[in-house]
């Protein structure tokens, strides 16, 4: 992400906040913290942050935005925060899931989401419906059959 | 025998990039399991491929589920093929367009799979027209012929990666079980390896029979 791309984004929670993030970066990170933001810093220097779910809730029923990119963001940030606690550099993760559209405006790019959910581990999942799940083992044994199946079908009858 | 979870588990698919073959080499690929096809106007009992929602439309596309070996080698113009419909992912809200993609979510703080039904299909960077996401949606299932499938015209050859990842998805699907990439993987290697007819190229983890 280019430092204009990283500056929109910081940009964009400024605006869901409703305040400058560089007049007050410290009331953000004490804000944020436990509460699932994740800071991002690029030699020593904050750049940004990926904040928890509910601390952005509550930023964007304050500052009344529901702008796409943000409803696509809230979308998508709980595997951003997934990807990097395990183990993505926060700042790589971003550079993966957003993109600069015309005009400087930032997207989401959603196949860059999904290279990242490709990388990133799924905490210990239970089914659909909260059920357990069954996990299991099944091994391959090596073995020649001497090619397909070429056993002839057509001749079976309906 | 079933084995508890150590923790985490396995992404449900792989790198969006590498999960079609690109134009140039899909000629050498033999239809398969897992490739997307233009949706044929009907099925094998004539029946169109129409959505039944408030404002029927034909069916975009459809993704090869029968077995690989019935698509490359022993289908005739007649035989069924099963496919599974394909659908736009981009027009869906953005969390549940965001869960098909990661294939699961967080409710409550718990990684719970998500819509188990479908399959996240990345767009086709050399398709006009499947640029977009897409999923393949397990349950509208239907028998076409395998003519109709071929003059319809196959969109994208799937990768093997993509396709163990495919069927590992289908499997959860059908049954419910969690197997490792490895598990399916391993499975496919040991069956393509002792295929002395297999078409195309083969995968670099499936030596060639011996």
């Amino acid at each position: 992400m280019t430092a204009t791309a990283l500056a929109r984004f910081a940009t964009s929670i400024d605006e869901v906040q409703g305040e400058k993030m560089n007049k007050a970066p410290a009331s953000v990170v004490a804000s944020a913290q436990g509460r699932g933001a994740v800071e991002i810093r690029r030699y020593s220097k904050t750049m940004g942050y990926v904040l928890g779910s509910d601390l952005v809730d509550d930023l964007v029923t304050k500052a009344g935005e529901h702008d796409e990119f943000i409803n696509d963001y809230l979308a998508c940030r709980p595997y951003l925060q997934a990807a990097v606690r395990s183990g993505v550099d926060p700042l790589a993760a971003l550079e993966t899931l957003l993109v600069v559209e015309a005009e400087g405006h930032l997207a989401v790019n959603w196949q860059g989401l999904a290279g990242l959910m490709s990388r990133t581990p799924i905490p210990a999942m239970v089914g659909e419906h909260g059920e357990g799940l069954g996990r299991g083992r099944l091994r391959a044994e090596a073995a020649s059959f001497g090619g397909a199946d070429d056993d002839d079908y057509s001749s079976f009858e309906d | 025998m079933a084995t508890q979870t150590a923790g985490v588990d396995e992404p449900w698919y792989t790198d969006p990039a590498t999960t079609w073959v690109p134009a140039c080499a899909a000629s050498g690929r033999p239809f398969r399991y897992g490739d997307l096809f233009v949706a044929p106007p009907a099925d094998a009992d004539g029946q169109p491929l129409i959505s039944t929602g408030k404002t029927p439309t034909p069916w975009d596309a459809v993704l090869v589920i029968s077995p690989s070996c019935d698509v490359v080698s022993k289908a005739g113009a007649d035989d069924a093929i099963h496919v599974t419909r394909v659908k736009d992912l981009t027009t869906q809200s953005q969390p549940q367009r965001a869960a098909v993609t990661a294939g699961w979510k967080l409710v409550d703080g718990q990684a719970r799979v998500a819509f188990a039904s479908f399959a996240y299909l990345p767009g086709v960077a050399d398709s006009a027209a499947h640029k977009h996401d897409m999923y393949a949606d397990f349950r509208q299932v239907r028998r076409v012929r395998y003519e109709d499938l071929a003059a319809a015209g196959r969109i994208a050859a799937m990768e093997h990666d993509a396709r163990v990842a495919l069927i590992r998805r289908e499997l959860h699907y059908k049954y419910r079980w969690i197997l490792s990439m490895d598990d399916v993987r391993g499975l496919e290697a040991a069956r393509i390896s002792g295929d002395g007819n297999y078409l195309g190229p083969r995968p670099a983890w499936a030596a060639g029979a011996t």
